[in-house]
C-alpha cells in the first residue's frame, strides 16, 4: 500500500470502518512506515484530545428559557377570524446583545395603499414617546392615514405604571394562590366570579381603558372593528376603577380585544409557512409565522451596530407574503433611525437616490416609494457610507417570517415590557391578562421571570383579530411551566457547571 | 447514545399536540446535549444556549415533520446543527466573531497561586482544543464534533448533516487532519 493511499483511509482505520482486507493492508502498512506510523499515532490521539473534551451541560435556567421564547411564538401563531384588508406592519427592535447602545436600526415598515384608509390600529397611532429607557431602540412608527383622527393614548408612562403598580400589589394573593394550586387556569370559565371581574377591572384600569359604553356598543360590530384608541381623554386610572362598570361591561370592552372565539369555531392553527406564503401570494389571508426575534436582524431590516454596518435586508417584493402583497399593492417603506444617524443624513441619502420624503423626524423617515428591496438597500447602504460605516453585506434569502404579518389582514408584531407606552402592546397586554384572569402587571412579571434571552423583557405578539385557541395554550403554558416548574428546574441539575 | 425511545416518540405526540409540558420533558432530556453540541459548534457558552434554545423552538415548531423515521435525536441535533452553522455566518456576517478560547474560564483566575500549575495546563490545553475545533471549516466541524464528540456514527451523521456517507467520510478525516496540524503541540504526550 502507498503512503498516500494509507494516509486517506487512517480515519476509518481508527474508526473500524475499513473492510477487514483493507484494514489489513493499513496495519501492515503502517508496521513497515515510520511516517504513516507517526502519521497514525498523531491522528489517534487527535481523536483522542477531542474526545476527551469535558463535556458541559446546559445553563441551568435552560429550559425556561425555551418555554419564554415558546410563548412568545405561541402568540405569534395566533391566526385571525375575520379577512382584513389593510396590511400593516410594524417593527420594533428591541435589545441587540452588547450592540445596542451605539446600533442605529433602520427598520421599515409599510402600508398598503390600497383603498384609503388604514385601518386605525392604535398601536401605530402612538403619539406617546418611548420612555427615556427605550432610547436604546428604535421604533418603528406612523401614524395610518385614516387614523389622522383616533386620539392617541395620552396615559403617560408614569400613569401606567403607577396604575401597574397597584394592580400588582392588589393582583398579588391572587396569583400566589393559583401558584400554591399548582394548576393552571386553563379556560375562560364564565362562572368564574367577581374576582375574575375584578381583576379585569384592574387590567383595565391600569391600561387607562374606559369601559363606559362597552356594554352597547362593543357587542358585536366592535368585534370586528379595530381597536382604536381607547378613549379620547383616558380617564385617571384610579376613577376608571371606580368608574367601572362590574364585570360584565369590562369583558365587552375586552371583547374588542379578545374575541370571544368558541372552541367550535376557533381559528385553525397557522399553516405551515411555505403553505401560508403561496396562500398570501394568492391574495388570501395568512398569517406569517414570525420568530421576529430570531429573525430581526437579517431580514427586513438594516442595522448599523457600532461601526459596522451589518446589512440592510428589505423584505423584497415577492420574497415573503406580505411585503409580497403589499408591494403589489403600493405601499411605502419607512426607516425608523437614530443615532448616530440623524434626520439629516436619511434626507440626504435619500435625496441621492431620487426619492421623496413624505415624513421625516429625527426618529423616523417615511418614503414615498413602494416597498423595494433595491431602493431600501440603496439608501441604507448611503446612510452607512456617510457615517464612515464599513460595506453592507447582504443576505439574500427568503423571508422566513420576519414579523408578524398578515397577508390581505392586519397584524401587529410589537415588543411589549412593562414600560411600554404603545396602545397595542396595552391592548394585548389587557387581552392576555384578561384571559388568564390576572392582571396586566402580575403577567408582565411572570413573563419576566423566564425571559433570558436577548430579548428577555419583553415579549413579542402579533395582534391579528382573534387568538383565542393560541391564548388558550399561552394560558397552560404559563400555568403548567412557568408556575409549576421553575422550583424544580434548577434542583434537578446538579451536575451542569453553570455557564459563565 | 440512546435511540428514539417510546418515550420520546410519546412525548413528541403529545407535544404535537400541543401539550407544552411534554415538550418541556423533552427539552430537559435533550438539552445537555444539544447544548455541547451547539457549543463546540459555535463556539462560546453564551451563543451556544441561545441557538440551542432555538433549536428546540424550531424543533417545536417543525414536530410535524418528524415522522419518526429517524430517531429523535439524530432529527434534533440536525435542526441544532444547522441552527448553529447558520448562527455561526450570521456572526462572520456581523464580523463580532469570537473564538472558544474567548470564553473567560470558568472560574476567574483570581488566585492563580491557588490553582496548581497542571490545572493551568489542563485548561489551557481544553481551550486550545476547542479553539481548534471552533476553528475548523464549518463542515469539518460538523463532522468532527458530533462523530468525535457526540459519538455518532457515520450513518447517523450523514443524516443529520444531510450528506453522503462518503461525504462524511472526507469531512470527518480531512477535520481530523486539520485538527492534528492545529494540535501539534498537544500531540507528543501520551493520548
Amino acid at each position: 500500500m502507498e503512503c498516500q493511499k494509507c494516509k486517506v483511509l487512517l480515519s476509518e482505520y481508527l474508526d473500524g470502518r475499513l473492510e477487514d482486507s483493507e484494514a489489513a493492508a493499513v496495519s501492515s502498512h503502517i508496521a513497515e512506515c515510520l511516517e504513516c506510523r507517526t502519521f497514525a499515532e498523531e491522528l489517534e490521539r487527535t481523536v483522542a484530545l477531542v474526545s476527551g473534551l469535558d463535556r458541559e451541560g446546559a445553563p441551568a435556567d435552560f429550559a425556561q428559557g425555551v418555554a419564554a421564547r415558546l410563548e412568545r411564538r405561541i402568540l405569534l401563531e395566533a391566526e385571525p377570524k375575520a379577512p382584513r384588508r389593510k396590511v400593516i406592519t410594524t417593527w420594533r427592535f428591541a435589545t441587540i446583545g452588547g450592540a445596542v447602545a451605539a446600533s442605529v436600526l433602520v427598520g421599515f415598515y409599510f402600508i398598503t395603499s390600497q383603498g384609503n384608509k388604514v385601518r386605525p390600529l392604535s398601536v401605530l397611532n402612538t403619539a406617546v414617546t418611548p420612555p427615556a429607557t427605550a432610547g436604546n431602540e428604535i421604533v418603528v412608527q406612523e401614524k395610518g392615514e385614516g387614523a389622522a383622527g383616533a386620539p392617541a393614548s395620552k396615559v403617560t408612562a408614569a400613569k401606567e405604571a403607577a396604575a401597574e403598580k397597584k394592580a400588582e400589589i392588589a393582583d398579588r394573593d391572587a396569583l400566589e394562590s393559583r401558584r400554591l394550586a399548582g394548576r393552571g387556569v386553563a379556560e375562560a370559565q364564565p362562572r368564574e366570579t367577581a374576582a375574575r371581574g375584578d381583576k379585569r377591572e384592574e387590567a383595565a384600569a391600569s391600561l387607562g381603558y374606559v369601559a363606559k359604553d362597552a356594554k352597547t356598543a362593543q357587542a358585536g360590530a366592535a368585534r370586528q372593528v379595530p381597536a382604536a384608541a381607547p378613549a379620547a381623554e383616558p380617564t385617571p386610572p384610579n376613577a376608571v376603577a371606580s368608574d367601572m362598570a362590574p364585570a360584565q361591561a369590562t369583558d365587552a370592552a375586552y371583547d374588542r380585544y379578545v374575541p370571544a372565539a368558541s372552541p367550535a369555531t376557533a381559528p385553525a392553527l397557522a399553516r405551515p409557512r411555505e403553505e401560508t406564503e403561496l396562500a398570501a401570494r394568492a391574495g388570501e389571508e395568512a398569517i406569517v409565522k414570525a420568530p421576529l426575534v430570531e429573525t430581526y436582524y437579517y431580514e427586513g431590516s438594516a442595522i448599523i451596530a457600532g461601526d459596522t454596518f451589518v446589512n440592510a435586508i428589505p423584505v423584497a417584493a415577492g420574497a415573503g407574503a406580505f411585503s409580497y402583497g403589499d408591494a403589489k399593492a403600493g405601499g411605502r417603506a419607512q426607516l425608523a433611525v437614530s443615532k448616530p444617524v440623524t434626520a439629516d443624513d436619511v434626507q440626504a441619502a435619500a435625496t441621492a437616490h431620487g426619492i421623496t420624503v413624505v415624513k421625516l423626524s429625527e426618529s423616523e423617515a417615511v418614503f414615498d416609494v413602494a416597498l423595494d428591496k433595491d431602493v431600501l438597500a440603496a439608501v441604507t447602504t448611503t446612510l452607512g457610507k456617510s457615517k464612515g460605516i464599513s460595506a453592507a453585506k447582504e443576505v439574500a434569502g427568503p423571508v422566513s417570517g420576519s414579523g408578524g404579518a398578515v397577508a390581505g389582514g392586519t397584524a401587529v408584531t410589537t415588543h411589549m415590557g412593562l414600560d411600554e407606552p404603545q396602545e397595542g402592546s396595552r391592548q394585548y397586554k389587557a387581552r392576555t391578562a384578561a384571559t388568564l384572569g390576572t392582571t396586566v402587571s402580575a403577567l408582565a412579571s411572570e413573563m419576566k421571570k423566564g425571559g433570558k434571552d436577548q430579548d428577555g423583557e419583553f415579549f413579542t405578539a402579533a395582534i391579528p383579530a382573534t387568538a383565542g385557541a393560541k391564548e388558550r395554550q399561552l394560558v397552560r403554558f404559563i400555568f403548567l411551566n412557568r408556575l409549576t416548574q421553575p422550583a424544580s428546574a434548577g434542583a434537578t441539575k446538579p451536575a451542569t457547571p453553570p455557564a459563565k | 447514545m440512546p435511540g428514539t425511545s417510546v418515550e420520546d416518540l410519546e412525548l413528541v405526540t403529545r407535544s404535537r399536540a400541543g401539550d407544552v409540558a411534554a415538550f418541556t420533558l423533552l427539552v430537559r432530556r435533550y438539552e445537555d446535549r444539544v447544548y455541547n453540541l451547539a457549543l463546540r459548534l459555535v463556539g462560546n457558552r453564551e451563543d451556544a444556549a441561545d441557538v440551542a434554545q432555538e433549536a428546540f423552538l424550531a424543533a417545536y415548531e417543525g414536530l410535524e415533520r418528524f415522522r419518526g423515521e429517524s430517531a429523535f435525536y439524530t432529527w434534533l441535533y440536525s435542526i441544532a446543527v444547522n441552527k448553529a452553522l447558520s448562527f455561526r455566518r450570521a456572526r462572520d456576517a456581523r464580523k463580532e466573531f469570537v473564538l472558544a478560547s474567548e470564553d473567560p474560564p470558568l472560574e476567574a483566575a483570581g488566585n492563580p497561586g491557588e490553582i496548581p500549575e497542571a490545572e493551568i495546563l489542563a485548561r489551557e490545553k481544553s481551550e486550545a482544543i476547542a479553539a481548534a475545533i471552533a476553528k475548523l471549516p464549518e463542515e469539518f466541524r460538523a463532522a468532527v464534533v458530533l462523530k468525535d464528540i457526540e459519538g455518532l456514527e457515520y450513518e447517523e451523521i450523514a443524516e443529520v448533516v444531510g450528506v453522503a456517507l462518503g461525504t462524511v467520510k472526507s469531512r470527518l478525516h480531512r477535520g481530523r487532519l486539520a485538527l492534528r496540524e492545529a494540535l501539534k503541540p498537544y500531540l507528543g504526550a501520551a493520548p
